[in-house]
């Protein structure tokens, strides 16, 4: 009896040599992107920033504090140390002086940075803060920033060319 | 050539070359980029500036001696809602003889940044060299708002802004 055998073909293997190419592209592109200064630049979770039209560069030689002020509570540097709430901003001496004292300690970081390395950098304070939250908490936070030696301040927002157009369009 | 039968044997057989394994990168990089997609903000983040090393004190939005003396001083005031008596809208003192209110007819609720926009850029277009001005905020005033306010001086031709929290209550009239 004559055996039949059934003509196996052979697997050819998929060359994943091209898509391995474009995946290092884009993992190059995006380790160069996700850094830590570009993480002080991104909008944080939960909170609504205000827009505008115009966007401001940071100075060239500048190192930024972050302070982030949400409804509840205020977090300083990017571990986001909790310094406070708003009430306490206001209220407590205690809570101002903490904030001041960890301003001051980042510029004098910075001093030092400059002294031991013969750079100029300047010590910028950066405001994460949402849209919904009255003013007389920024003017208190800005207050301590001038008073610890930052003489640059920033606010982060989101850009929107058409915000203008668009708070029109909803008036009428 | 002919080999002798255990030398035959000895012979290797010619293999196609192997390819390097590369599931286990591939599992790597599979993990890490949509790691790192959703690290990365789609939307455009942007920064407006406060400087207060100008001499003058307040805080200029100048570098240094940008922030000159000008011969009117443009007080824009965001005010909020207070009682019975303020009203959400803005006042800009000192281009005028009186106070130009600018609030929302349509809206009470609502800023009328239209109306502030307009006034800026007729302010802009009547005196070219004015470059300061100083906002003065009430302090229930949403943040959102008062960074709008700046934003429009800023795009008005106002690089130097002077923030300022209102100190004393609002009276009526100039």
């Amino acid at each position: 009896m004559r055996k039949v055998r059934r003509k196996f073909y052979e697997t050819t293997n998929l060359s994943i040599t091209s898509l391995l190419d474009i995946l290092t592209i884009i993992l190059v592109f995006l380790i160069k992107n996700v850094s830590m200064e570009a993480q002080k630049m991104t909008v944080p979770e939960n909170m609504s920033l205000p827009t505008t039209i115009t966007n401001q560069e940071l100075i060239d030689n500048g190192l930024t504090v972050l302070v982030k002020i949400y409804p509840d509570r205020i977090l300083i540097g990017t571990d986001n140390l909790k310094a406070g709430t708003l009430q306490q901003l206001v209220e407590d001496a205690e809570t101002r002086e903490i904030i001041y004292n960890y301003m001051q300690h980042e510029a004098s970081q910075i001093a030092k940075l400059n002294t031991r390395k013969g750079t100029n950098y300047q010590p910028c304070l950066l405001i994460q803060a949402d849209k919904q939250i009255p003013c007389q908490y920024i003017t208190q936070l800005v207050k301590i920033g001038a008073g610890a030696s930052f003489a640059n301040i920033y606010f982060s927002t989101l850009q929107d060319q058409n915000w203008l157009q668009a708070t029109a369009n909803s008036v009428q | 050539m002919a080999y002798r039968p255990s030398e035959r044997r000895n012979q290797k057989k010619q293999t196609p070359p192997e390819q390097p394994n590369l599931v286990p990168i591939m599992n790597l990089f599979v993990t890490i980029i949509p790691f790192l997609l959703v690290m990365i903000v789609i939307s455009q983040v942007a920064m407006v500036a406060l400087n207060f090393s100008a001499p003058g004190g307040g805080g200029s939005d100048a570098v240094g001696d940008g922030a000159g003396v000008q011969d009117k001083e443009i007080k824009l005031i965001v005010m909020a809602t207070e009682g019975n008596q303020i009203f959400p809208g803005f006042e800009i003192r000192g281009w005028e003889d009186k106070p130009i209110m600018l609030r929302n007819s349509a809206n009470n609720d609502q800023y009328n940044f239209l109306s502030l926009n307009r006034t800026l850029v007729n302010i802009k277009r009547r005196d070219q060299k004015l470059e300061n001005i100083t906002i003065i905020v009430y302090p229930d005033v949403m943040y959102g708002t008062l960074i709008q306010t700046i934003d429009l001086c800023k795009q008005n031709g106002f690089p130097n802004v002077i923030y300022k929290p209102a100190s004393v209550s609002y009276g009526t009239g100039g």
